[in-house]
């Protein structure tokens, strides 16, 4: 299931998304009515489905046709991989931070690293490292740059 | 021909027609997990001709390029023709270096049963996988996942009665796999990939059987949906490789339009919405682009069983990259 929790932000509406999309998101009942500028933050969404993303499309493409200013942010690795997937998963949107994976060379422990797409595109696919929280080893990226970061070229 | 001497002519076959001295490698490991005797050729004429003269062989084609599989097409189709009792798609496997995706003459070929993306760092390890699938293929009867592991894993198999179960039931495949030591990524990917599975066959296979129809959806209340509407699920893991299978009880799968579903990409081509229609029409695709392999095992009106394959893998990036097949096992 879905939980969502809404703040507002200024003229921004944030929207904090977290658990699972699937046939049973009724986006129109837990978002409610699209706002002139909403910031979708999707770190906490785990997993979404087909009818998950049939569900998101339609209610955001619905959005976009308002005149919706979208705006996403923290996008976990499950939304990245959708917005890969899907060429109008974002419906119009702009994508403005996401998470990267990683991984420990030493203990294997699986890390996300927050990063703004505007800094991603300046580094070029050189993407850093990352200290483990665990013991301290290093971790590198792991996904394939081309693959993971396709978005931002499109 | 090249081929093994002695008792081995009294053997099923398995042709291979390539020249890719990887393609050999990766033959013989699967020679070596059936007991097929492997003959090799890299002349078209030679290998159809071998077809037409086995008992039930098994062939694996080289379909790197459009030319080779219209040769080959065109040569089944002047020798045997392509509705001959002797071209069996369940034992034709075509080895590519692409995605199906990016391979549009075998996604639409009438004789394709395998789609094999080679995998060029490991052609003895993918190749002994392999084996296990055409070993149970070549019994030209129905099987299951279990059958497939064999004695080489433990296998659970759990009876859903109704979708509204399907939650629950994916929140224990997760469990199984963090349990099993996979990363919490590589098993919410695997737990989504099941998760489109179940719901084929929950809402796709009985609308294919036309047992039911768009409008009907979610309420599947038909008396004969009601009879056929448990769902098994199967998950057997020999510590390198997960298999996991969804079994539907109507058999209704059609082997063009799975096909085109998986070879579809969106990340090309606008996702539309079709609001007259209860499910989304990408589930395979994602599935499919999303890592694993995929062995559909349908029995027209009994059964269909959608298997995927997992190699467990330290890091992400490789289990993307792991090897991979499409396979369709029909029965008629």
């Amino acid at each position: 299931m879905i939980q969502v929790v809404r703040e507002q932000k200024g003229s921004i509406s944030v929207y904090k998304l977290s658990g699972n999309i699937s046939e049973d998101t009724h986006f129109d009942d837990v978002m409610g009515p699209s706002n002139p500028e909403m910031e979708i933050n999707c770190k906490g969404i785990l997993r979404i489905n087909s009818m998950g993303v049939k569900a998101w499309i339609k209610y955001f493409q619905t959005c976009q046709k308002s005149g919706t200013k979208l705006n996403f942010s923290e996008c976990s690795t499950a939304i990245v991989e959708q917005i890969n997937l899907i060429s109008n998963f974002t419906c119009g949107g702009t994508v403005e931070s996401i998470y990267l994976p990683f991984s420990c060379l030493s203990c294997k422990t699986e890390l996300s690293g927050l990063f703004k797409t505007e800094d991603l595109k300046k580094m070029k696919m050189n993407l850093p490292t990352l200290k483990c929280t665990k013991c301290s080893g290093k971790a590198e990226f792991d996904d394939i740059p081309e693959d993971y970061l396709a978005f931002l070229g499109q | 021909m090249s081929g093994n001497k002695g008792n081995e002519s009294l053997k099923k076959s398995l042709i291979l027609l390539s020249e890719r001295p990887e393609d050999k490698v990766f033959a013989e490991q699967v020679c070596k997990s059936t007991g097929l005797h492997l003959k090799t050729t890299a002349e078209t004429e030679e290998a159809v001709q071998a077809l037409s003269q086995d008992a039930h062989p098994v062939i694996f084609v080289d379909g790197s390029t459009e030319k080779l599989y219209t040769n080959f097409e065109e040569s089944v189709g002047k020798t045997l023709g392509i509705f001959s009792e002797k071209v069996q798609p369940n034992a034709i496997h075509f080895l590519t270096d692409d995605e199906v995706s990016q391979a549009p003459f075998l996604a639409q070929s009438q004789i394709l049963g395998n789609f094999v993306t080679r995998d060029p760092e490991d052609s003895i390890a993918s190749g002994r996988h392999y084996g296990r699938i055409v070993k149970a293929a070549t019994k030209g009867t129905p099987f299951d996942l279990s059958e497939v592991f064999q004695k080489d894993a433990k296998t659970q198999a759990i009876e859903i009665e109704s979708v509204t179960h399907k939650q629950k039931t994916l929140e224990a495949v997760k469990a199984y796999l963090l349990a099993a030591n996979w990363t919490p990524r590589t098993a919410n990917r695997i737990t989504s990939s099941v998760d489109e599975l179940l719901m084929n066959a929950f809402y796709d296979a009985p609308l294919a059987a036309g047992l039911t129809s768009d409008a009907t959806y979610p309420s599947l209340n038909l008396n004969e949906i009601s009879k056929r509407a448990n769902v098994t699920l199967r998950l057997a893991f020999d510590g390198v490789y997960f298999g996991v299978s969804v079994t539907d009880f109507y058999g209704s799968l059609d082997k063009g339009r799975l096909m085109k579903h998986i070879a579809k990409e969106f990340s090309k081509s606008e996702y539309k919405v079709k609001a007259s229609s209860f499910n989304a029409g990408i589930g395979l695709s994602i599935v499919h682009q999303t890592g694993g392999s995929l062995l559909f095992m349908s029995q027209t009106n009994v059964k269909t069983e959608a298997m995927l394959f997992f190699k467990k893998t330290d890091k992400f990036k490789d289990f993307k990259r792991q090897f991979r097949f499409v396979s369709t096992q029909f029965y008629f």
